[in-house]
């Protein structure tokens, strides 16, 4: 029980400091009451701009030289997921007739993304194996957000289950770097029953 | 797409006990986020809707057989394995005590487990990680049908948020039957 606890614990600690289902707890917020929703358009267009994000995130890391090359193999393939990613938002927000740039993202822009969302680990600052992990965790668990919080308002059933898929891929990445970081310690690759991730 | 049957009866000791359990899980995550758990937060706003009850209660069948699954097959299953297996049976108790409030807040009554489930006669660690991958592919299926029908969006986001947790699971049992973790960039429950 004491492993557990200790659980319980993390689960709870990490509530407290992600302060994670903001868009959930903004229904019972009357301040947020008055923000209209976010169409399909601009929720799609928020998780294009962290899947491109994800995209130039993983390609640094592969092309830091910081990663054992054992570890490099086994991301490897979750650069191509993210790609893939990106096609298909960008494909659905294309469908509705919204923009959708998916272009490469430049550094300037990422660097503002990462300080928007508090990502403590520059994508120009991988001096070591254990940075680029952590980047690559911390910008999943944003990627897994950013879907969780659209979930709240998507309008149609296709965006639904695209959403929900990513996000479980998403959440597989999460789990699969925090694995590699930490092997072994399963209760720190599958910390918390709930998979809500960062905003 | 789901399970078409399912049955209700008395829930053995040892699976009340499990639920039971599983309550207090889901009450740990009241700590943090301003006290307000995502379990309030969902209690807070617009409760899933009456029709949705037979669905909830679908969703909360797999999670039955999951955890009977998991507490059949962990003693089974080769260490360090069995760790992992025990951390995901929590999580399994967590998630079946939460669907178990979204039926209530639906207006209906949640399904007991039922005294046993046909879950094969797996002997050997493979067989068992085997079981458990059909049945965490099962539970990821389900819940990606249900988010495309459940309202309000607070409830599909509930029901994402543990549809991820299973994806995660699943990474972990491929990964222990030697088959690559994430083979998709999109998750389906087909394995």
């Amino acid at each position: 029980m004491d492993r557990l606890r200790t659980r319980r614990e993390i689960v709870a600690g990490a509530f407290a400091v992600a302060g994670v289902g903001a868009a959930v707890a903004a229904a019972a917020d009357p301040a947020a009451a008055d923000t209209p929703p976010p169409t399909d358009a601009q929720a799609l267009s928020k998780a294009l701009e962290i899947e491109r994000l994800m995209v130039l995130a993983y390609r640094r890391v592969l092309a830091s030289g910081t990663l054992a090359p054992d570890i490099a193999r086994a991301i490897a393939p979750y650069l191509s997921h993210e790609v893939q990613h990106v096609s298909a938002v960008a494909a659905a927000l294309t469908a509705m007739g919204a923009v959708a740039d998916t272009s490469p993202l430049g550094l300037d822009a990422a660097g503002a993304l990462e300080s928007k969302h508090n990502i403590p680990v520059s994508l120009t600052g991988l001096h070591s194996q254990n940075d680029a992990m952590r980047l690559l965790v911390d910008l999943e668990s944003l990627a897994e957000g950013v879907y969780f919080t659209a979930l709240k308002t998507l309008s149609t059933q296709p965006l639904q289950r695209l959403a929900a898929q990513i996000m479980a891929c998403e959440a597989q990445h999460w789990t699969a770097v925090s694995g590699l970081r930490n092997p072994g310690e399963y209760v720190k690759a599958v910390p918390w029953p709930f998979v809500t991730g960062s905003s | 797409m789901m399970p078409e049957a399912f049955s209700e009866g008395e829930p053995s000791s040892r699976r009340t006990v499990l639920l039971a359990a599983g309550a207090g899980v889901a009450g740990a995550l009241v700590a943090g986020c301003g006290g307000e758990s995502i379990k309030q937060q969902v209690h807070n706003s617009p409760a899933a809707l009456a029709n949705d009850v037979d669905l909830l209660n679908r969703l909360l069948h797999l999670e039955h057989m999951a955890i009977a699954a998991y507490t059949a097959g962990i003693p089974l299953l080769d260490q360090p394995t069995a760790k992992a297996g025990q951390l995901f049976l929590n999580d399994e108790i967590s998630h079946a005590g939460d669907v178990a409030g979204l039926v209530r807040e639906a207006g209906g009554k949640p399904i007991k487990p039922a005294p046993s489930y046909a879950l094969g006669h797996p002997r050997t660690s493979e067989e068992v990680l085997m079981l458990l991958h059909s049945v965490e592919n099962a539970q990821i299926a389900g819940y990606l049908y249900a988010i495309q029908r459940l309202e309000p969006g607070v409830v599909k986001q509930q029901v994402a948020s543990i549809l991820a947790n299973d994806a995660q699971h699943v990474a972990v049992v491929r990964a222990a039957l030697g088959r690559p973790a994430i083979p998709s960039a999109f998750v389906t429950g087909r394995a």
